[in-house]
């Protein structure tokens, strides 16, 4: 997977600005779990499965919803994406659409 | 030099909300020589403004005023601030759609004969039946210009969404597997283009092939110097004579100063929320419940647009944001459950 430079901001930058005390104690309280759980911080557990755990302990909380909805939009709406992850060539009206390039071009043998 | 009817001028139509049932009475009007008013809460937009973005979009067209919910859990706890999506345009949300054209099946005009009382529902048989619908099915059908039978336009190739979903439909022993019937030109149809196969075109049509009032009965009726479309100007209250018949509109314009536009008729076309709202905000002395509302079911029974999605992963790419939004529908599940 190519690894793109960001030009932009990441997406949960303006929410540092907005809501820094949610985030804040939301990250502390996170890392607190993860110390009593593993004795270290959450950066530095090293199976997802152990920080999913813990995420999932949090998961209804209004810090963790916050991030997940900001990260959601912010990846998807982010043009410098599309292509290199998730294979979509943006806007196409520009283009003619892809009514001559492509639209219909799928050959399906592998289901 | 766009057409302008005076306030007072009572020999007009004035017809709120230019989407589907506005626009389209509109133009109809127009035809006739009828000159009408049409309010319009929102925004005029122009073809370039289109975009294919969805999140752009969403905020130039959506209705994002503030609105409560209640009711089931799916609605409140989702989508607190925005029960139903819909927009806020001159055009309504004949802009934003996939322009699939189902008609309802026979037995549908029969809900309640067929399926009996259901807990919590308040159904009802239609007063008409499939028979009596059918011609103006055909009409509405030539007017949005919608693929097979009534324009005689093909159904949509099969793009490569829709392929994929065909292929799975197959394996699982469907049978209704179709790319239409759609209000998307495949040729040239009504003096609009044919369909580009664009992406995230449900938010608007960029080339017109997609039936709106925003390109098509709109700027008609307007050239016909019949009717004045007023953009920003949100109706907040029907007024009535002596005798209950609506005589006058108050609105709001966009710099929040409030007019009264008179009409000999008075035409509510503001979606599913909006209309019932404006009905009950027009409650008078002689109307407490609000107007037509005599049978007290004005407001309720509010039937969302309900939708699920289903994602999947596939095997290789398939570039599903190529072509139209909703490529096919297969309909095998759509008739009367099995007793």
């Amino acid at each position: 997977m190519p690894s793109p430079t960001l030009t932009t901001s990441p997406p949960l930058e303006p929410l540092l600005e907005s809501k820094r005390a949610l985030i804040a104690d939301g990250l502390a309280d996170l890392n607190r779990r993860a110390r009593e759980t593993h004795g270290k911080n959450y950066s530095d557990i090293a199976a997802e499965a152990d920080r999913t755990a813990l995420l999932r302990q949090i998961e209804d909380g209004e810090f963790f919803q916050t991030v997940r909805g900001t990260l959601v939009v912010g990846l998807y709406d982010n043009s410098e994406l599309w292509e290199p992850y998730f294979g979509y060539e943006g806007s196409s009206w520009e283009q003619g659409g892809y009514l001559y390039r492509g639209f219909d071009d799928l050959v399906i043998d592998w289901l | 030099m766009a057409t302008r009817f005076a306030d007072d001028d009572d020999s007009v139509v004035v017809i709120i909300g230019s989407g589907a049932g506005g626009g389209t009475l509109a133009q109809a009007l127009a035809k006739k020589g009828i000159n009408s008013v049409v309010l319009e809460a929102g925004k005029r937009y122009q073809m370039n403004d289109i975009e294919n973005d969805e999140w752009e979009m969403f905020n130039k067209i959506s209705w994002l005023d503030e609105r409560i919910t209640a009711g089931p859990r799916q609605l409140t706890e989702t989508f607190p601030g925005l029960p139903a999506w819909i927009v806020k345009a001159v055009g309504g949300s004949t802009i934003h759609w996939a322009g699939v054209s189902l008609r309802f099946q026979p037995h549908e005009f029969r809900s309640h004969s067929e399926l009996g009382d259901i807990e919590g529902a308040n159904l009802l048989d239609w007063p008409i039946s499939y028979d009596d619908l059918e011609p103006y099915y055909v009409k509405a059908e030539r007017h949005m210009g919608v693929t097979g039978e009534s324009t005689g336009m093909p159904y949509h190739q099969w793009n490569n969404n829709f392929k994929v979903l065909a292929a799975g439909a197959e394996l699982v022993g469907y049978k209704q597997l179709r790319s239409g019937p759609m209000a998307v030109n495949t040729e040239e149809y009504d003096e609009r283009g044919r369909c580009m196969q664009t992406d995230f075109c449900m938010q608007g049509c960029r080339f017109g092939a997609k039936w709106s009032t925003m390109y098509s009965d709109i700027p008609r009726a307007e050239a016909s110097g019949h009717c004045e479309v007023r953009p920003r100007s949100m109706a907040l209250k029907i007024e009535h004579d002596d005798k209950g018949r609506a005589t006058a509109v108050v609105y709001v314009d966009g710099d929040g100063n409030q007019h009264r536009q008179r009409a000999r008729a008075v035409c509510v076309a503001g979606n599913s929320i909006e209309s019932p709202r404006l009905l009950l905000n027009s409650h008078s002395a002689m109307f407490p419940d609000g107007l037509a509302n005599s049978s007290g079911q004005v407001g309720r029974n509010y039937m969302t647009h309900a939708t699920s999605c289903i994602f999947g992963v596939m095997p290789k790419p398939v570039h599903m944001h190529r072509g139209t939004t909703f490529a096919g529908i297969i309909s095998d599940e759509a008739r009367l459950p099995q007793r």
